[in-house]
């Protein structure tokens, strides 16, 4: 057959490396009517809207000039859901029955099987973003090319559980490390058809940065807290005695002027607070995505972040106020900058060849994200 | 015939070969450079257009993919494809609206069909354990009610009309010192009467007359039933993903407040006009009762009858003539009224 050369192969400069030109317009059709048949379908709609709102998403995001395909059915979820649901169950029963059985031996053995239960259930929900990840990825095409994943889910279920019971006894200074193994282990067990993705992160790179935002935190706290009591203890001291010259009776006048200047005081200090932490935070995830993108590459595609704490900030904050203000209406505008905001900032250098890039090898899931919808909060599309 | 072309990822490798397409017979015919694919219409789908015209044409069970424009294809292709598609939004309506009937079937079984089935299977030890339970739970919010003589009284009349209806195990009778007029049976043959009720009817064949109806649940298992049928319901929408999942102590605040059909209440209503009439007792009570309560200010109406209300025809059928002896004599009718008043002294 004649090769068809449509298909872009940028080198050298970086440039970006997911073009993605969806419009608000068209995901509102589609938003309202998943939340319509959503709701008279008493939820049961929500695998078949995840799976159109995916194919939208997807269909308007290129790589090298192809868009990808989401060939996910709404179908594959609900059954994934219905199994794991199965499996809560048979979970559920077994430790029930053991308990039963356990308890005419020593009342206090009966505690044991529920234990067991707890730490399982967290295994599985803390594994289930690793398979739910492989199910996407299988059902992601390039240029007829699929995504795969291999490893196992419980494995990573078992490594993260260990890995943050480890935290608390590094007195949490080990969350950076947690969130970047983890990760590179989700990212390299990944590949596109032949192409292998590969990250190698450092959290000694980042942990400098999250110590400043620790310290930079409780620094703003005393700062706040510090300038705020300067000023609230005189008005504090005066409104005392302003009661008690009163015997109680109910203040008006000064006393109460004084307890409004109070209240905005504080909301002016909480305020205050919360934006700064939320600027330190972002400054801190905004080194975490450009490290993790400038140290991942697909093959011989490698990748950038033009991540920075402001644009992060941005994206949150104005996705939160939307979403509020709307009352979740607004939802397509919040996914629209969310995909933007991606695309925007994620750069390649490299690209792949067609000509060689071959059929993924490992097996696709058949059915998907059952724990995932189950344990974890998330009915998001990402 | 009119030939389309479009690009064809053949899902072994990424690079895209163009090729001539046109519809012979009931297939889909891609023909390019080397090779040719024949594609059974009826297996292929077409997605929505994408921005930039084209769309993409899958083959079920085939990793290839072929990528189309549309508005370039002769007319005769593009009808058929199309037609594919409406075919297959078709098949995702049946399919949705099926699988829609099978789940409320499946609803309607687990909550009508099998609790009756199952019911006389589940071991007595079982219900027994389950009663026990709800009935230690209950203890603990409301005082047991201890009167020696009210309590025996109670008892003895229990056990004589449970022997005339034919229940073989025994029925304990338990009071709790609670003002809510009310009485239910729980899983494992117990019944408990609250005090309200007691100080709220006039005399002791009041009391008989609700104790008849209760036995009567007792007999026909139906709180059993209720119960099953309630888990049966938490189980449904639990595995549809909306609702908890049903723990042992919900089902046991439930089962206090569970409303037997109407027709399990006519023919617990039923039974113990029967029951107390066979055991020689004056059958009048429970309808006196039903006009008592009728009787008061509707948003006091008591538990007893909140979930089904005593209509006409539930008053008319328990109206029956005064015939027989009281049940209780009329220490025994004092000693019940005084069962929550400590006699620990």
């Amino acid at each position: 057959m004649d090769v068809d050369h449509s298909i872009q192969m940028p080198q050298g400069e970086p440039a970006h490396a997911l073009q993605y030109d969806g419009r608000v317009g068209e995901i509102y059709p589609i938003f309202l009517m998943n939340l319509l048949l959503t709701i008279v379908t008493f939820g049961i709609f929500r695998f078949w809207a995840i799976t159109r709102m995916r194919r939208y998403v997807w269909s308007r995001t290129s790589f090298q000039g192809q868009r990808l395909n989401y060939t996910g059915r709404g179908g594959e979820l609900f059954v994934g859901f219905m199994l794991a649901g199965v499996v809560l169950g048979a979970l559920g029963a077994t430790a029930v029955g053991l308990a039963e059985l356990l308890k005419r031996v020593d009342e206090q053995l009966a505690v044991v099987p529920f234990l067991v239960l707890y730490l399982v259930i967290l295994v599985l929900a803390l594994g289930a973003p690793y398979s739910a990840q492989r199910y996407r990825l299988s059902r992601t095409e390039w240029c007829g090319i699929r995504g795969g994943m291999r490893g196992s889910m419980l494995a990573y279920g078992l490594r993260s559980l260990l890995y943050w019971l480890l935290t608390p006894l590094t007195m949490f200074q080990l969350i950076p490390w947690v969130q970047l193994r983890l990760t590179e282990r989700r990212i390299n067990a990944s590949s596109l058809g032949s192409a292998q993705f590969s990250a190698q992160f450092s959290a000694g790179r980042v942990y400098g940065r999250f110590l400043v935002a620790i310290i930079g935190t409780v620094l703003l706290a005393g700062v706040i807290g510090g300038v705020g009591w300067t000023i609230a203890g005189p008005m504090l001291a005066e409104q005392q005695r302003y009661l008690q010259a009163m015997h109680g009776h109910p203040p008006d006048g000064p006393a109460s002027n004084m307890a409004i200047q109070l209240i905005i005081l504080l909301v002016t200090a909480e305020l205050t607070f919360f934006l700064g932490a939320a600027m330190i935070g972002a400054a801190y995830q905004a080194l975490m995505l450009r490290h993790m993108a400038d140290n991942t590459a697909l093959g011989p595609v490698q990748l950038s972040g033009r991540f920075t704490a402001l644009g992060l900030l941005w994206l949150v904050v104005g996705n939160l106020l939307i979403t509020v203000f709307t009352l979740g209406f607004g939802y397509p505008f919040a996914l629209q900058r969310y995909a933007r905001y991606v695309t925007g900032n994620l750069c390649a250098t490299g690209s792949l060849d067609p000509a060689t890039l071959s059929q993924s090898e490992q097996r696709a899931p058949r059915f998907g994200e059952g724990m995932f919808q189950q344990l974890d909060a998330g009915g998001g599309i990402f | 015939m009119a030939e389309g072309a479009g690009r064809y990822f053949d899902g072994k490798r990424a690079a895209a070969h163009l090729v001539a397409l046109a519809v012979e017979g009931d297939s889909l015919r891609l023909t390019g450079g080397g090779g040719a694919e024949a594609w059974k219409l009826r297996r292929v789908r077409l997605t929505d257009r994408l921005p930039d015209g084209t769309a993409w044409v899958t083959l079920r069970g085939s990793e290839g993919r072929l990528l189309i424009r549309p508005d370039d294809l002769p007319p005769d292709i593009l009808r058929a494809l199309r037609k594919e598609r409406r075919r297959e939004a078709g098949r995702v309506w049946l399919l949705g609206l099926s699988g829609l009937a099978c789940l409320g079937g499946v609803a309607v079984v687990l909550v009508f069909v099998v609790p009756r089935l199952v019911a006389p299977l589940v071991p007595f030890a079982a219900q027994d354990w389950l009663g026990r339970a709800v009935e230690t739970q209950m203890a603990a919010l409301h005082h047991r009610c201890t009167g020696a003589d009210g309590h025996a009284a109670l008892q003895r009349l229990a056990d004589r009309l449970r022997v005339t209806a034919g229940i073989t195990r025994p029925v304990p009778v338990t009071v709790l010192d609670d003002a809510r007029i009310n009485a239910f049976t729980l899983p494992g043959d117990r019944v408990i009467v609250l005090r309200g009720l007691i100080d709220t009817a006039e005399d002791g064949d009041e009391v008989a007359g609700v104790l008849a109806h209760e036995l009567g649940h007792v007999a026909h298992r139906d709180v059993l039933v209720m119960a099953l049928r309630q888990a049966g319901m938490a189980l449904a929408a639990t595995a549809l993903g909306f609702g908890d999942a049903g723990t042992l102590t919900t089902i046991g605040e439930q089962l206090t407040t569970l409303s037997c059909s109407r027709a399990a209440e006519a023919s617990a209503d039923a039974s113990a006009l029967h029951t107390l009439d066979e055991a020689g007792l004056r059958a009048d009570g429970l309808g006196r009762f039903f006009r008592l309560l009728q009787a008061r200010h509707s948003f006091e109406l008591p538990g007893f009858l909140a979930t089904h209300p005593p209509t006409a025809d539930r008053i008319a059928a328990v109206t029956v003539p005064a015939i027989g002896a009281h049940a209780f004599t009329d220490a025994e009718w004092t000693a019940v009224r005084a069962v929550c008043q400590d006699d620990s002294d």
